[in-house]
């Protein structure tokens, strides 16, 4: 199929024009979770983070020229949102448990640590880069920035993050 | 790095490489990283089915000692190194095989039962030696690829030859495999690939097994279970896959020869080879193939063989896919992609022969217990059930080749549209026979639809059947053919 004018979906599940559903999952599955789990530090989150991206953007198939790079938005973008809304909910929690003894330890590591201390563009930006294998202009095309900024962000978060490992 | 270009500054490089590593540990458990391979080339996700295994084969091997050492002569005589040992057959069953789920016998009253022989490893051999023999085979199952390296040392000591061979895959893929391959510090040779894992590995010809034969007068039939030494290289071109008590088995005719070869549940490998003259009963003797009486703690899937049936919807084909499990309460069920609530929703097909054992990755929130990853499942549909064969694999995705073409069906119009998406989703009512319904115009004005199924069946085709070409359909589980 070359081009789709219109496509009406009955069920949230849509097909596809020139990818399927099916082949599009199999293929960005993985990489979906992999650059989630890079966003937000944490496999589960990540894996529910990819999921609902891949869904998303499965049901526009047939509408996007580049199945790919907007996957690659969306999993940045939902991988934000999850920030924010994390933010929130460990605001609340602190705020819950202040002045109680804490039951519940576990492993920490030193530099998911300092990630978590890293404004969310600069870190989309050096996990993306160094971890993720994204180049300056995918990672630009999913924070809406330019290329030059993307360098910015990542000399910015580099830096940040020697200097809390360094404290 | 400097704040306008790419390139680490000095004291970047520890900081990515910590990041890396950091991200690594918070990834491992990837769905698409392959499962850890042990020593016997099994995913940790058949744990289950290895510690029966496990405990049955320690038994079996501790019976099967007592038995073999009272056939044997006395230490230090001359014969107490011969690497073949009979058994007379006993007249009353075993104890070695009442317990036993990897051996196996055939079930047919015409036929008489020869000597048990074992073969221990591995006898004296002049040099160079024997033969190195090893196997790789596609995570997503035999079917999907194989690899075969026949090592074999030279007698000056040099580089060993290396013959290669390879099982449904293409040339250009096998190709790339083999330059993959390196010489291992444990192993003798590893193929770093997360397609591919080992599950094979041995010397040619050499090694311990067990074999009987069955006669009935006009021909015989040969069984033999032991350690890997080549037993895939009698696999050809011409291989179909089949079911043999109750496992899947890979069937090929040479030379005369009727052979079929599958891997027991402990992990070595069992072969059958049925002589020529006996050619006319073939699936009737590869149907009386089981293994041998368990008791009820131990019993292994139903003894049946078939070969794979034309009838889609048959219980007979052996069908293989990816999909997430969800038990919300009314047993374990096959699900496409969850509902992102919490807890997840979803869920299709009934799966009979799972538990939660196999998989490694469930979590379980108000009562709702799901996978979060996708695993391959292998087994058969009866139309309601899927009943699974063998325990799920971690699902690895592979890359669809590209869209197929249509030609353009002029005069669809954006009205016609609707009707046709009603029309299917009238026809297709059943969860189990479909999963997702689309439609669209497309360039040059053919209106068409797309449906995604589970499976093939008789029904579903007839749902279909009245809107001929202009619906496309997706199977989630296909056939084990090629």
């Amino acid at each position: 199929m070359q081009a789709v004018t219109l496509v009406l979906q009955a069920t949230t599940m849509a097909s596809p024009s020139a990818i399927s559903f099916d082949e599009f999952f199999r293929t960005y599955r993985a990489p979906a979770v992999r650059w989630a789990t890079a966003l937000v530090g944490s496999h589960a989150v990540g894996e529910e983070i990819a999921q609902d991206a891949l869904a998303a953007v499965g049901n526009k198939l047939a509408k996007v020229d580049d199945p790919a790079a907007y996957l690659r938005r969306t999993v940045v973008n939902r991988a934000a949102s999850w920030h924010r809304s994390n933010a929130r909910s460990m605001r609340r929690e602190r705020r819950a448990v202040a002045g109680e003894p804490s039951v519940y330890t576990q492993p920490t590591n030193e530099m998911l640590d300092a990630l978590q201390v890293l404004p969310y563009q600069q870190r989309a930006a050096v996990t993306l880069r160094y971890w993720a294998d994204w180049t300056d202009e995918q990672i630009a095309a999913a924070l809406d920035c330019a290329p030059a900024t993307v360098r910015v962000l990542l000399h910015r978060g580099i830096a940040a993050l020697k200097k809390e490992i360094d404290r | 790095m400097n704040e306008h270009g790419s390139q680490p500054e000095p004291g970047d490089d520890e900081v990515i490489d910590r990041l890396r590593s950091a991200l690594d540990e918070v990834h491992s458990a990837d769905a698409s990283a392959p499962m850890p391979v042990s020593a016997s080339g099994r995913s940790t996700s058949n744990g289950r089915w290895f510690a029966i295994a496990a405990a049955v084969a320690l038994v079996a091997v501790g019976v099967a000692a007592i038995a073999v050492n009272r056939g044997r002569p006395a230490p230090g005589s001359t014969d107490s190194l011969t690497a073949t040992t009979t058994i007379e057959p006993p007249t009353t069953v075993p104890t070695v095989e009442e317990i036993d789920p990897n051996w196996f016998e055939l079930k047919l009253a015409d036929f008489t039962a020869g000597p048990l022989r074992t073969e221990a490893c591995c006898p004296p051999m002049p040099a160079p030696g024997p033969a190195t023999v090893m196997a790789w085979g596609d995570v997503n199952g035999l079917d999907h690829g194989a690899l075969l390296l026949t090592a074999t040392p030279k007698l000056d000591g040099g580089e060993p030859q290396l013959d290669w061979k390879w099982l449904m895959m293409p040339d250009d893929r096998a190709n790339t495999l083999i330059s993959e391959v390196v010489p291992g510090s444990g192993l003798p040779y590893v193929l770093p690939s997360q397609s591919m894992q080992l599950i094979g590995n041995g010397l040619e010809g050499i090694g311990n097994l067990r074999s009987q034969t069955w006669t009935n007068g006009t021909g015989t039939v040969d069984i033999t279970v032991g350690d890997y030494r080549g037993q895939l290289a009698v696999l050809s071109g011409t291989t179909e896959p089949m079911i043999i008590a109750g496992r899947i088995a890979w069937r090929v005719r040479r030379d005369g020869v009727d052979t079929v070869v599958w891997q027991t549940p402990d992990g070595r490998w069992a072969t059958v080879f049925i002589s020529d003259a006996l050619a006319s009963r073939e699936d009737e003797i590869l149907a009386a193939i089981g293994p041998v009486d368990v008791g009820p703690d131990l019993t292994m899937p139903s003894t049946s063989i078939t070969t794979p049936s034309t009838d889609p919807a048959s219980s007979t084909v052996v069908l293989r896919g990816a999909a997430s499990v969800i038990d919300s309460g009314k047993g374990p069920m096959l699900a496409n992609v969850l509902r992102s609530s919490l807890p997840p929703q979803g869920g299709d097909i009934p799966i009979d022969g799972f538990d939660w054992s196999m998989v490694d990755d469930e979590q379980t929130v108000g009562g709702v217990t799901w996978t979060e990853r996708w695993y391959t499942f292998t087994g058969t549909w009866d139309g309601t059930t899927f009943h699974l064969l063998e325990p799920p694999i971690a699902y690895v995705p592979v890359k669809g080749g590209p869209a197929p073409d249509y030609t353009p069906t002029p005069n669809c119009t954006e009205a016609d549209l609707m009707p046709l998406l009603d029309s299917l989703q009238a026809a297709i009512q059943s969860p189990a026979l479909h999963i997702s319904t689309s439609a669209g115009i497309q360039a040059g004005g053919r209106c068409d639809a797309d449906v995604t199924a589970w499976f093939d069946s008789d029904a579903l085709r007839a749902a279909l059947a009245p809107f001929g070409d202009q619906v496309r359909v997706t199977y989630l589980f296909e056939p084990l053919h090629r």
